[in-house]
């Protein structure tokens, strides 16, 4: 709890739509979710579109209001927060996103993109400012001459990793990674994937890693947490993710990667289903209709997360 | 005789004598399903329009012919090609937001093909609209024949820009990079759908991803591109479990395997505009070969049904 950075206790948000013009129809995004983050750990968020990562990640960086639970930054209700501590813990909470085509302004120079925050948050000192962006620049591993360009002069990888040093510069202790390589080549993926790990032990830095990528969670995470739903379905640390049981739709996502290191020309099938709307929530147990172990208690009862040992955490009525 | 016939295709920016895909040539029987492999940038996209007769603005063919079932497609008129393109040959990209149209519902967007390639009434339209969507997986068609694209989710768009390709009940399918844009239970339903049309209805395809992943799952021959040219080609097992070229070999290593990364491929792309003489893969190779600084590699047959484009193995 000490070195806890963020933490949710049973966040709930809703959101109302409008459909057809008139009628207000409000759903869940997120339900009763709880999480921690200690200094220095890496929490990898895996579910499909829609399950209610995105919101999360937006409620830890507070671009949203939970509408009961309560948000946690550096052991503190971020409720109750005074303006001047808000200001020295805000900063500390930065965000990569997917798309580093619309996170980064087309009309700022990289100079001032990786500028405006550090003149905000940490000195109005733009000399200053300068030589903390040349080795941030350093640390991402892009050359200085890239200070003078706009962003639709770089490649995709080159502003991904801007995106990463605007991040950096006002030095952070939890980045909230949206899809940070979603959007890249595999061989680029892979170079920021390293580039963030060798962050998190040089910095001693804290991710929170909303992806839908099996492999990306599991290279970057030490826990391993599984949505669907706007729930939790499954909290697992990543030493033994292998090893143990998983709740059914982790396993669906387990077989729905397509893993380069086994041929699987013919098609299981297993993986099937849409993911419902969150307008109509199944009854009882959400993830019941695509499951394939499901009995008569999963339609009637919602099963809670439980904890299985010191390792994992489940919500299914089978484990 | 080969159902698609690409022959030394070589597409450049117009004007310059810069080819940006350069003498690319492989052959694919019906029914089967080819793999691109490649970064951005490498002339896979490309290589896939042209199958259309497609180019983005300022770019064009040089030279080279692709035939498609015993139909040139560069010597036909323009007006043939226009009954070709989404009847015979049709193409799915990576992002269904920008390529449907956003103020026209999806069932008009399908008509549209309908309308343009058949002789139908306006009911049987309506209906063979239904039935496409049914078959892609779309649920409840009937309502969401009515839906704007951005009514609907990513997937069901992405199903929505397959049932428009499958309208012309076309013979040969570009999928560029479809899944890209999906999460991965999507991407397996439309990598399942996809082999299931191939299956059932004989479709050739032709996918282009960067995934290893993907490509390993539904691809039955593979061809690897580097910076515009094909640098290995091979059955998809055969290209796996016994990759020749240093590329696809680090490739394949660079790829986060249980939690790890055994290797990273570094640096970026060759810039192409600086016409390389040499060996394109050159400076990220490790193995140090003296030709390759100077000489350009050709592509060979190292054994039967591999080829690969590297003075190791010349």
């Amino acid at each position: 709890m000490n070195n806890s950075i963020v933490e949710v206790k049973n966040i709930w948000k809703r959101y109302e739509i409008k459909r057809w013009g008139l009628k207000r129809i409000a759903f869940n995004a997120l339900i009763n979710v709880s999480l921690n983050v200690s200094k220095g750990e890496t929490v990898g968020i895996l579910g499909e579109s829609g399950c209610g990562k995105t919101t999360l990640g937006k409620i830890i960086l507070d671009l949203e209001k939970p509408d009961k639970g309560e948000v946690f930054w550096f052991g503190k209700k971020l409720k109750e927060l005074t303006k001047e501590e808000y200001k020295i813990y805000r900063p500390k909470i930065q965000a990569v996103f997917q798309d580093p085509y619309s996170s980064l302004n087309p009309r700022y120079k990289v100079a001032d993109i990786l500028l405006e925050p550090y003149l905000i948050n940490v000195e109005k000192n733009k000399k200053k400012g300068l030589e903390k962006a040349e080795e941030v620049l350093n640390l991402v591993g892009l050359r200085t001459e890239v200070l003078k360009k706009y962003p639709h002069a770089l490649s995709g990888g080159e502003r991904q990793r801007v995106a990463l040093a605007r991040a950096l510069m006002v030095s952070p202790s939890l980045i909230v990674l949206d899809e940070p390589t979603s959007a890249l080549d595999i061989t680029l993926a892979v170079q920021i994937l390293e580039l963030l790990k060798d962050f998190k032990k040089s910095f001693n830095l804290s991710y929170i890693l909303i992806s839908h990528s099996l492999p990306v969670v599991l290279y970057l995470s030490d826990w391993i947490v599984v949505m669907y739903l706007g729930r939790i379905v499954e909290i697992c640390k990543k030493d033994v993710f292998s090893k143990v049981k998983h709740h059914p739709y982790t396993l669906m996502l387990l077989d729905a990667h397509p893993d380069p290191f086994s041929p699987k020309r013919f098609f299981s099938k297993k993986v099937k289903g849409e993911i419902a709307s969150p307008l109509y929530r199944p009854n009882g147990c959400e993830f019941h209709p695509r499951c394939e172990e499901r009995e008569k208690a999963c339609s009637e009862n919602i099963p809670q997360l439980r904890k299985i040992n010191d390792f994992q955490y489940i919500a299914c009525f089978k484990r | 005789m080969p159902f698609l016939e690409v022959k030394d295709l070589v597409l450049g920016l117009e004007g310059k004598n810069l080819p940006l895909v350069d003498k690319v040539s492989f052959s694919l029987e019906k029914k089967e399903i080819l793999g691109i492999l490649g970064e951005s940038g490498c002339g896979k996209s490309l290589t896939g329009f042209a199958l259309l007769r497609l180019f983005p603005p300022g770019i064009n063919r040089y030279s080279g012919e692709v035939i498609i079932n015993g139909l040139s497609l560069y010597d036909l008129p323009e007006k043939e090609v226009l009954k070709l393109r989404g009847r015979k040959v049709a193409i799915i990209l990576q992002d269904p937001l920008s390529s449907l149209n956003p103020v026209l519902t999806i069932g008009e967007q399908i008509e549209e093909v309908l309308k343009y390639h058949f002789n139908l009434g306006k009911n049987e339209r309506k209906e063979r609209v239904i039935k496409l969507l049914n078959e892609v997986g779309i649920p409840d068609p009937e309502i969401r024949i009515k839906s704007y694209p951005h009514q609907l989710s990513g997937g069901l768009r992405q199903r929505a820009m397959i049932a428009m390709a499958l309208a012309g009940e076309p013979e040969l399918l570009v999928a560029d990079e479809p899944t890209t844009a999906l999460d991965v239970t999507l991407q397996t339903q439309i990598l399942e759908l996809l082999y299931e049309l191939n299956q059932k209805k004989d479709l050739t395809i032709v996918f282009i991803s960067h995934d290893l992943g993907i490509i390993r799952w539904i691809a039955s021959k593979v061809c690897v591109f580097y910076a515009g040219e094909i640098v290995e080609m091979a059955k998809t097992e055969e290209l796996f479990n016994n990759p020749l070229h240093p590329y696809t070999q680090t490739l394949i290593e660079s790829y986060p395997k249980e939690g790890k990364i055994r290797k990273v491929l570094r640096g970026g792309v060759v810039n192409l505009l600086e016409k390389p003489k040499g060996c394109r893969y050159f400076e990220r190779c490790e193995i140090t070969c003296k030709e390759g600084k100077e000489n350009h590699p050709e592509l060979i047959s190292f054994k039967e049904e591999h080829w690969v484009r590297c003075f190791k193995y010349e």
